[in-house]
């Protein structure tokens, strides 16, 4: 199993940088995951680990060996496509083989790798069939297989889920990750869903404009957020961002805001803000506002409320809903405050 | 309802009686013998005879140069898809500056017509001592195939799905064993339509035959059956049974291989 280095390694099309120097390290046998919105170059990464791009500047090492000047044959690694990228003229057996047919491995060999692949991905009733005759989860589960067959060094995903619908989405995501934790193989998977980053990574980072904002284990960048951006970018309902000023009359966060000197956002996760017709006691910080909207989904139920002429959601527990235009106390625990610098974004505490 | 459908056939058996009447005047004219040629209309003779068929090959060399143009057709079929399947690759798949000039430039070397070339091109192949060869033909078509060949297959090869050719790279292949293992027999129909189209036009061609050949040795068909005519008669009946025999390769190919033609232009026309 191998590591993936880079090192200020740099990406270009023209005179747009999509890359700006990066300096990672993705550990032997990890689930790495680059999350971010579409255009942050976050496949740009996965085709430059494969070799289909060339690096504009810096190195890539597998195991500390530079493979810049490799063919993605020579890198050894293989890739699931969004669109699964089946050869439409082969079979499902033919197209899980092809890759031990382009090594000239034995017949013997193929064959029995083929049918063991098959077996682990339920896919044996459906060896002779042309892919155009299969379903997207079944279409999934060839390219997986194809993926697998010739236990490469790493295993690049680019948003491999991104095409199936909702259910099948969540089975294929529990037998990716059974499927990691059983081959233990170097896994970079790239996704604009943060859920699934969250389930699969054992570290993910989140990648905006080319750099990486944040690099950590899922848990750590859903409670910390490192800026502005992630802090918006995980989480759903995405969270509460209200300006400093606007706590001048809310004790004793004004005060302890004071002491920063300086100007701060304030993010709350509409999950930590709690919403009650009677105000908690003074563990919580308390907003006052008014409800505008109540929105049930299924087992939560969102209450959109003005706070200031801010816009703010939190999660009504326990209570009956209220009316649009009732006053309401928003309560929030002061640990799950996020507190960040107003020009940087960046978090303060 | 009705009204609608009597006129659709009536219709249909106007562009049928368009395209194929001479054609089948052709037929029959090869079917009759000297004295009822001139007959009009041209309705099948009563003793239809296979003289003027057999007249043909026993008195002309006429096999002799069917078989010339089989080999100019095919050959030329072969090596435009040879050479222009690996410059459309190239221009469709791989990464490389300037693509929109190059496919400029083919373009443009197809707009001469033939007329103003044949000259300087009869020089050129006297000074290379090809004249009255089969390979002055075939190199000459298919330079001229080419840039079809290259423009309609690179229309081809852009239609596969960029992430399959990619996925193919990936799974260890190089770009040569991507180019034949994935996109020749994805784009099976392109290839097929284009060479069959390649092929009729090195089967009808005539200017550049009739200059470049002067025996047997290379002679085509459409040339052979336009020197027919003698000083004295001009032999219709012959010349009409030669025609025939030339047009069904053609007509056999079309019907063969009609089901992929389809497909060919039809994949085309959505994708390319």
């Amino acid at each position: 199993m191998v590591e993936i280095r880079f090192e200020g390694v740099e990406k270009r099309f023209g005179s747009v940088t999509v890359i700006k120097k990066l300096d990672l390290t993705i550990k032997s046998r990890e689930f790495f995951t680059f999350l971010g919105p579409s255009g942050c170059g976050k496949s740009t990464i996965l085709n430059m680990i494969a070799g289909l791009e060339d690096v504009t500047r810096g190195t890539i090492y597998f195991d500390g060996v530079p493979v810049n000047g490799l063919s993605p044959a020579e890198r050894d690694v293989a890739m699931v496509f969004q669109s699964y990228a089946l050869y439409p003229h082969m079979t499902v057996y033919e197209n899980i083989a092809f890759p031990l047919r382009v090594k000239k491995e034995k017949k013997e060999r193929i064959d029995e790798e083929v049918k063991r692949i098959a077996s682990l991905l339920d896919l044996e009733s459906l060896l002779q069939r042309k892919p155009k005759e299969l379903s997207g989860g079944q279409k999934q589960r060839v390219a997986l297989g194809r993926a697998i067959v010739r236990k490469p060094k790493v295993f690049l995903m680019d948003e491999p889920l991104s095409n199936l619908d909702a259910k099948l989405r969540l089975d294929m995501r529990s037998e990716l990750k059974k499927l990691h934790q059983e081959l233990g193989i170097t896994t970079v998977y790239v996704t604009h869903d943060q859920e699934e980053a969250m389930v699969l990574s054992d570290r993910m980072a989140v990648l905006y404009m080319g750099i990486i904002q944040q690099c950590d284990i899922p848990i750590n960048v859903y409670k910390k957020p490192a800026n502005v951006f992630v802090a918006d970018f995980i989480g759903s309902p995405p969270m509460n961002f209200i300006d400093g000023s606007s706590f001048t009359d809310v004790e004793p966060i004004w005060s302890a805001l004071r002491e920063l000197d300086r100007e701060v956002v304030i993010g709350i996760r509409p999950y930590d803000l709690i919403v009650s017709t009677r105000e908690y006691d003074d563990k919580f910080m308390v907003l006052r506002g008014e409800v505008l909207m109540v929105e049930q989904t299924g087992n939560e139920i969102w209450v959109d409320g003005i706070f200031k002429g801010i816009k703010i959601r939190g999660r009504l527990i326990g209570e009956k809903n209220p009316f649009p235009g009732e006053s309401v106390f928003f309560h929030v625990p002061f640990e799950k405050l996020h507190i960040f610098d107003k020009e940087s974004g960046t978090r303060i505490i | 309802m009705q009204k609608v459908q009597f006129r659709f056939y009536l219709f249909l058996v106007f562009v049928i009686t368009f395209f194929a009447g001479p054609f089948l005047w052709q037929v029959i004219t090869s079917l009759k013998p000297a004295s009822e040629l001139a007959t009009l209309p041209p309705v099948l003779p009563s003793n239809p005879t296979f003289e003027n068929y057999a007249s043909v090959f026993k008195e002309r060399p006429f096999l002799r140069v069917v078989l010339n143009s089989f080999i100019v057709a095919t050959s030329t079929a072969f090596l435009s898809i040879g050479i222009g399947s690996l410059a459309a690759f190239a221009l469709a798949k791989l990464e490389m500056k300037g693509k929109s000039v190059v496919l400029l430039l083919v373009l443009s070397a197809s707009m001469f017509p033939s007329i103003s070339i044949v000259a300087p091109l009869f020089v050129l192949l006297r000074a290379l001592h090809l004249r009255d060869t089969l390979f002055a033909l075939i190199f000459t078509y298919t330079v001229f195939a080419l840039p079809f060949t290259i423009w309609v297959l690179t229309g081809f090869f852009k239609s596969i799905p960029n992430e399959v050719y990619l996925a193919s790279r990936v799974d260890g292949c190089t770009v040569f064993q991507s180019f034949y293992r994935i996109v020749l027999p994805l784009s099976a129909p392109g290839l097929f339509s284009t060479a069959i189209l390649v092929f009729i036009f090195s089967w009808n061609e005539f200017l550049f035959a009739l200059v470049f050949t002067a025996t047997v040795a290379s002679r085509t068909a459409p040339v052979e059956i336009a020197l027919f005519p003698g000083i004295h008669e001009v032999p219709w009946g012959e010349m009409a049974a030669a025609s025939v025999v030339v047009t069904i390769p053609v007509v056999v190919l079309v019907f063969l291989f009609r089901q992929r033609i389809m497909e060919g232009i039809i994949m085309g026309a959505i994708k390319g």
